[in-house]
């Protein structure tokens, strides 16, 4: 029997087909596909897990990136806010907080808003400071630790 | 007028075919990004997403090629004319629940324009590919 193409569910079959062959060998061969797990995925360079921090404790100032508004509800204990609509009024309170050796962490909702990873890029280039990380899996994962 | 129409949808397929192969590569080159603006919509847990991070691409990529075919061309129209209906309605559903996401689109670049303009394009594209899947319906095979 030849295979033939006449048939619009045939062609169906093959572009699926042709998707999961893609897709297959983006699993297997490319290094950067993510883990099936969050846990199994290591924090970025510029993250720091929650573990890490609560274990430096005394050494960490903690910086909340979300609209105020979202910080007066409830934050990290000791966190201060600092977001790119209100910079200029927020950021003399944070470089008053910081003492040299501190790391400054800055969360956001979870891991996928952006907020936090901006208001740290522009923290380590405007201020020249280091050691400013984000929070891996943001203020969610102070929640369900909270939980 | 009908020969403006004419060129139009003979070249329609390949200006469309075109974005979603580049759509689709830089989607494959990065999908730790991508997976990352698909968990951001907050509509799938995690599971899910990973599988869509594995998919999309290669849905983007092959229906994207096939669409400069002539033999694949409705099938693959039809597929993205559906996969953008879904992200459309992705995106107006991010819009209403006031989420501060990328939108994914061209390779989780974080990229983040608003939201109208997110969703112009997007229905741009349907309005395209729906005018695609109509001409080859009607075109003899």
């Amino acid at each position: 029997m030849i295979f033939t193409l006449n048939n619009p569910r045939r062609r169906l079959a093959v572009l699926i087909a042709a998707t999961a062959f893609v897709a297959l060998a983006g699993i297997l061969l490319n290094p950067r596909f993510p883990a099936w797990t969050e846990d199994r995925v290591a924090p970025a360079k510029d993250e720091m897990a929650l573990d890490e921090a609560l274990s430096r404790a005394g050494g960490i100032l903690w910086v909340d990136a979300r609209p105020v508004a979202e910080y007066a509800k409830g934050c990290v204990p000791g966190a201060l806010p600092l977001n790119e609509d209100a910079w200029d009024a927020l950021l003399p309170a944070v470089l008053s907080a910081w003492r040299p050796g501190m790391r400054i962490v800055v969360y956001c909702d979870s891991r996928q808003c952006r907020a936090a990873r901006e208001v740290a890029g522009r923290l380590r280039g405007e201020t020249g400071l280091a050691d400013v990380f984000v929070l891996k899996g943001g203020w969610e994962s102070w929640q369900r630790r909270a939980q | 007028m009908a020969t403006a129409r004419a060129i139009t949808l003979r070249l329609l397929p390949w200006i469309i075919g075109g974005i979603f192969i580049w759509a689709g590569a830089l989607k494959w080159m990065n999908p730790a990004a991508l997976l990352a603006d698909i968990e951001g919509y907050r509509l799938v847990p995690r599971g899910i997403a990973w599988l869509g991070a594995a998919l999309l691409p290669g849905l983007e990529l092959v229906c994207g090629a096939a669409l400069c075919t002539r033999v694949f061309r409705r099938e693959a129209a039809l597929i993205l004319w559906l996969l953008t209906a879904v992200f459309a309605v992705a995106l107006a559903s991010a819009w209403l629940r006031g989420l501060d996401i990328s939108c994914g689109c061209f390779g989780g670049s974080g990229a983040r324009a608003g939201y109208p303009l997110l969703i112009g394009r997007d229905l741009l594209l349907w309005a395209g590919l729906g005018a695609i899947v109509f001409a080859e319906g009607k075109s003899p095979r």
